[in-house]
């Protein structure tokens, strides 16, 4: 699930108000981070140091647990070289992008209907909260259903005669894109809502109240105190949800199996099927290794902005 | 909506909103509810006589084709992945929070970075390597490797909770003899008791809900823990969508109890890590 | 069946074999996956240990595999050594096949030779099963019997996971029975032999095409005339599977060789253009649904048994269940044949072969010998409605499906073992009768690919 979107949200504050250090304090014994570090190197690190060597490999079924043949960066090569990759590419900023906009917009929009705490508006936040807990896989076979062409959406759209035939929403052009998009933004808006509605819980009362007391209506009210202070919060929450989006894999993987044809693979998924259905490990290590990167890219602003704060 | 409310605040697009929003994430669990109980065989439907005739079939099913195994073993996973990150990732979040203020930055950025590796990707050297080490097929190498993948994640979300905590209290508990080991262990553990639980029952969710490590590292459906089951009534033979939504509700059932369980702890861990401070 | 008491004693029974074998030393790397349900491995706790790695191997070094007199007369293995009493073993067999997993009847026929072997059948999912063999290579302790999708002999043959089965095949007396489609080589020697094949072939609904006056069609255009008839008359023309990856390769072969691309390297052909813009055209005329081009053939069928359905590319699998499920007649015929050849199909099913880390590989020979690949084991494969591979196994009277799917076999051809070029090739197919792909840029592709093929 969202594992980058909570942390990050958790990390951006509770640090905020931390007073500079006093150096008096006994530091710890790196004791205590030894095991974890050493933990870290090898089920973490050194898996990473293999992909890289795989990427820059000849990895098949017959040298997988043998040594692997160095190629360089031929598999980076044909990988640059291959439409396919290209239009992956593509689909994932597509991807990424619409799940970005429901994401952030349907948070905020969550988060500022929510205030008030009505008792409805309790219980909806609660359900949101809890469709963001249950495991993707769960929520990924849920929209599939909803969404195929014998599911109950169609089901409804039809009986209403809103449309005579059923929307091919996992077969029709985008749509099978959009609809992954759609299931994975619908996922992460629930973790936007949660970071916008403690950020407005921050507003201090009195400066709303003083706009209010100068005449400012709702929306001046939100352009000149709000939106100012959700500015920081909408950056953080944008970059890890982008994050998650590039790395997003069960929906495609529950919903479509990237299809028809690779209408809705994106860069995950396309490594994933390259090393595990098509055995050609050395590829699936290079588009791995492209999808780090671009990952990365988030974790750079990500961490920096994080660490300023702290 | 009725008229009720007259506080100046509760406009119509808010209420609008909430309806919608409320649609949008009932609909996915009432439809869980609905499909399962019709009978197997049959394509679901919203007509009356499907919805007044439910069967137990699509449970039945699911539960002859591992069910309650499936929820055993996803519980060993969960729990043992959640006891190995609290293990090593409280002790390590602790000391990155309180001796490493200077490599905070690049430690931060590792971590960060790690966490955001997807597990489609790291699945793919993991194989090889968890292979040669012999520990595929095994509930304890699926536990290892997921809590290799989310340790940065609770190191992350733990470390601003002992930032939070003000030198002056391990000074003085230092004056008063205690040594590292109890200052952490007697003042610093319980004093992010809420950051714990919030790192712990998110850690256990998020494992709950792995399933690409499960497939590829253990033997067979006989392994697999609640997630990874339902990749099987994914398979391209007849979609059952019955025992698909029978099979999810079961393996989504046990993160609802805990939800509802350490909802306002939970709730309270997540805003406190806005508000505070 | 309660198979969950089953399994509750079994891992019961398993944590006792854990225990006894624990001071063995292959212990910590057998593979430990709970037994599936065998009822046969929950006999005594004196029974070794259920896997083949930890099973004390009395017998594997000093025992060629007993021939039977009985069962087994043309057993090419002399018989010699002990009786097969005397053989104590386990051979652990893994199978993709689900209901295989639950089969009991080979080996109770087996143990009336050899009483004191016991079995040990693991399923994993074929999705996930040429990973799993592949890695057991590290701990060199991977099954004795493997049952898997022929497609990957090449990828196991080259892991080393799969043991050579010359010397057995060329010795076998009845090896004459299988034709060379099923009899999978790799690097120029045997590795598994499909005991049975699993094939598509056209359906169609005789009540609703002699309602309709149409006659069964055996070329391309017969067939897109009678789509057309069937559409005027307001049912479905024809339902087919445009899945990505395996399967959509699987359903699309007849249709390239009815176009004369016949292997993969022929897609460069310009008629590769040609078969896409033909059946894309039949989904854009409306002839085959375009919304139900994400459904697997075991869901297409489901549509086609509502009986409003002209046609149907399916598989042989499929037909006694469909049987019992459809109210009307319904026949089967080989698939058409186009232009420029035969519509060709595949030969999925079940290869056997023995595993590369057998301790036991000559009783695992005896053991295929004496059930999977014998006359009266091929025979009763056609209950289960697979086509047997032996040609003295198909009855000369077989009935209508059975027929048509048995003379398909004689000009089937094995699965390609290129994944790489078979998940691509899928995925096109999907692609190009979705309209997500042109049939001009899906031939484009397709010429890409045929330089890369093997």
């Amino acid at each position: 699930m969202t594992t980058a979107l909570i942390s990050g949200r958790a990390t951006q504050s509770p640090g905020r108000g931390r007073r500079p250090r006093r150096s008096r304090a006994t530091r710890p014994s790196v004791a205590f981070a030894l095991p974890l570090v050493a933990f870290l190197g090898v089920f973490v690190a050194y898996p990473m140091a293999k992909l890289v060597q795989m990427s820059v490999s000849t990895v098949n079924p017959s040298t997988i647990l043998h040594t692997w043949p160095f190629v360089g960066l031929a598999n980076f090569r044909h990988l640059f070289a291959d439409p396919e990759f290209h239009r992956t590419v593509w689909r994932t900023v597509i991807f990424a992008v619409v799940v970005l906009v429901i994401g952030v917009s349907g948070g905020l929009i969550a988060a500022l209907s929510l205030q008030g705490r009505r008792k409805f508006g309790a219980f909806t936040y609660a359900l949101l909260v809890l469709m963001w807990t249950l495991p993707p896989i769960v929520s990924g076979s849920t929209w599939k259903f909803l969404l195929s062409n014998d599911g109950f959406i169609n089901e409804l759209l039809v009986n209403t005669h809103l449309v005579s035939q059923p929307v091919l929403f996992l077969i029709d052009g985008w749509l099978p894109l959009l609809s992954v998009a759609f299931a994975a933004g619908w996922v992460c808006l629930p973790f936007a809502t949660i970071a916008f509605k403690a950020a407005l819980l921050d507003i201090p009362r009195e400066r709303l109240e003083a706009a209010e007391v100068d005449g400012a209506g709702p929306l001046q009210r939100f352009a000149h105190v709000t939106w100012p202070h959700l500015r920081p919060t909408t950056y953080v929450v944008s970059i890890l949800i982008m994050s998650y989006a590039v790395r997003s894999f069960d929906f495609a993987y529950v919903m479509t199996q990237g299809g028809p044809g690779t209408a809705s693979t994106t860069l995950p998924l396309l490594g994933y099927s390259s090393a595990f259905t098509a055995f050609n490990y050395s590829t699936g290590a290079a588009i791995a290794v492209v999808t780090i990167v671009v990952v990365m890219l988030f974790a750079l602003p990500y961490a920096r902005t994080v660490g300023r704060r702290e | 909506m009725s008229v009720a409310s007259r506080s100046r605040r509760e406009t119509v697009p808010p209420r609008v909103v909430l309806v919608v929003l409320f649609i949008l994430y009932a609909a996915p669990l009432l439809t869980l509810l609905v499909t399962s109980l019709q009978g197997q065989g049959t394509l679901p439907s919203l007509s009356p006589h499907a919805l007044l005739h439910p069967h137990l079939s699509a449970f039945t099913e699911v539960i002859h084709a591992g069910a309650w195994r499936s929820l055993r073993n996803g519980l060993i996973v969960s729990t043992g992945v959640t006891a190995v990150v609290l293990l090593l990732g409280v002790p390590g979040a602790y000391w990155f929070a309180r001796a490493a203020p200077r490599a905070g930055g690049l430690i931060l950025l590792l971590l960060v970075f790690l966490q955001m590796i997807p597990t489609a990707s790291s699945v793919i050297p993991l194989f090889p390597v968890m292979t040669s080490w012999g520990l595929i097929n095994h509930l304890y190498g699926l536990i290892l490797a997921s809590a290799g993948s989310l340790l940065p994640f609770a190191i992350l979300l733990l470390g601003p909770f002992f930032a939070a905590v003000p030198d002056s209290l391990y000074e003085a508990a230092a004056v008063d003899g205690a040594g590292q080991f109890n200052q952490f262990l007697r003042l610093g553990v319980p004093l992010i008791r809420n950051g714990l639980t919030t790192v712990g029952v998110l850690t256990f969710m998020i494992a709950w809900g792995e399933f690409v490590y499960a497939i590829n590292f253990l033997s067979g459906p006989s392994q697999y823990p609640a997630s990874a089951l339902i990749t099987q009534f994914l398979l391209p033979y007849r979609t059952d969508w019955p025992g698909l939504m029978a099979a999810s509700l079961i393996a989504a059932f046990p993160v609802i109890v805990i939800f509802l369980i350490f909802q306002r702890r939970l709730a309270f861990g997540l805003a406190s890590g806005a508000v505070k401070g | 069946m309660s198979m969950k008491t089953k399994l509750g004693t079994l891992s019961v029974v398993s944590l006792l074999f854990l225990g006894a074998c624990s001071s063995s030393k292959s212990s910590s790397s057998a593979p430990t996956s709970a037994p599936a349900p065998t009822a046969s491995s929950a006999s005594s706790a004196a029974a070794p240990a259920p896997s083949s790695a930890a099973a004390p191997v009395a017998s594997s070094a000093a025992a060629p595999a007993p021939s039977s007199a009985a069962a087994a007369p043309s057993s090419a293995a002399a018989a010699a050594g002990p009786t097969g009493s005397d053989v104590k073993a386990t051979l652990t067999i893994w199978t993709y096949d689900q209901m295989q997993r639950d089969n009991k009847i080979q080996q109770a026929e087996f143990n009336k030779l050899y009483p004191n072997v016991k079995f040990n059948v693991v399923f994993i999912p074929q999705e996930q099963f040429a990973n799993k063999l592949i890695a057991s290579a590290t701990t060199k302790t991977g099954p004795d019997i493997i049952w898997d999708n022929p497609a990957y002999t090449q990828a196991f043959a080259d892991a080393g996971v799969v043991y050579d089965l010359s010397k057995y095949w060329s010795a076998y007396s009845d090896a004459g029975q299988f034709p060379a489609s099923v009899v999978n080589q790799a690097n120029g020697k045997v590795y598994s032999v499909q005991t049975y094949s699993n094939l598509n072939a056209l359906w169609y609904n005789k009540t609703l095409l002699d309602s309709l006056g149409i006659a069964v069609p055996t070329t391309l255009d017969e067939l897109q005339a009678a789509m057309a008839k069937v559409k005027a008359a307001g049912k479905i023309g024809m339902e087919i599977a445009g899945t990505p990856g395996i399967e959509g390769e699987w359903i699309s072969k007849p249709f390239f060789t009815d176009w004369g691309v016949t292997g993969y390297k022929d897609l460069g052909n310009p008629n590769t253009e040609k078969m896409f813009a033909q059946v894309s055209g039949w989904v854009n005329s409306g002839y085959i649904p375009k919304g139900d081009l994400s459904l697997s053939q075991g869901d297409g069928v489901t549509k086609f048994e509502g009986g409003n359905v002209g046609f149907f590319v399916g598989g042989n699998w499929l037909i006694s269940d469909a049987q019992t499920k459809s109210k009307f007649t319904f026949g089967v015929t080989g698939m058409p044949s186009g232009p420029n050849g035969p519509g060709i199909v595949y030969l999925g099913g079940q290869a056997e072969a023995i595993g590369g880390f057998s301790k036991n590989p000559d009783l695992a020979w005896d053991f295929l010998q004496t059930t999977w690949l014998s006359k009266e084991f091929e025979t009763a494969t056609l209950a289960f409605g697979s086509i047997p591979s032996r040609k003295d196994a198909v009855p000369t009277d077989a009935s209508q499906p059975i027929e048509a799917y048995a003379k398909a076999v004689e000009q089937g051809v094995p699965i390609s073992s290129d994944t790489a070029n078979t998940l691509l090739i899928g995925n096109l197919w999907s692609a190009v009768l979705s309209g997500q792909t042109s049939p001009h840029a899906g031939a484009a592709t397709a010429a890409q690919i045929a330089k890369t093929a093997k």
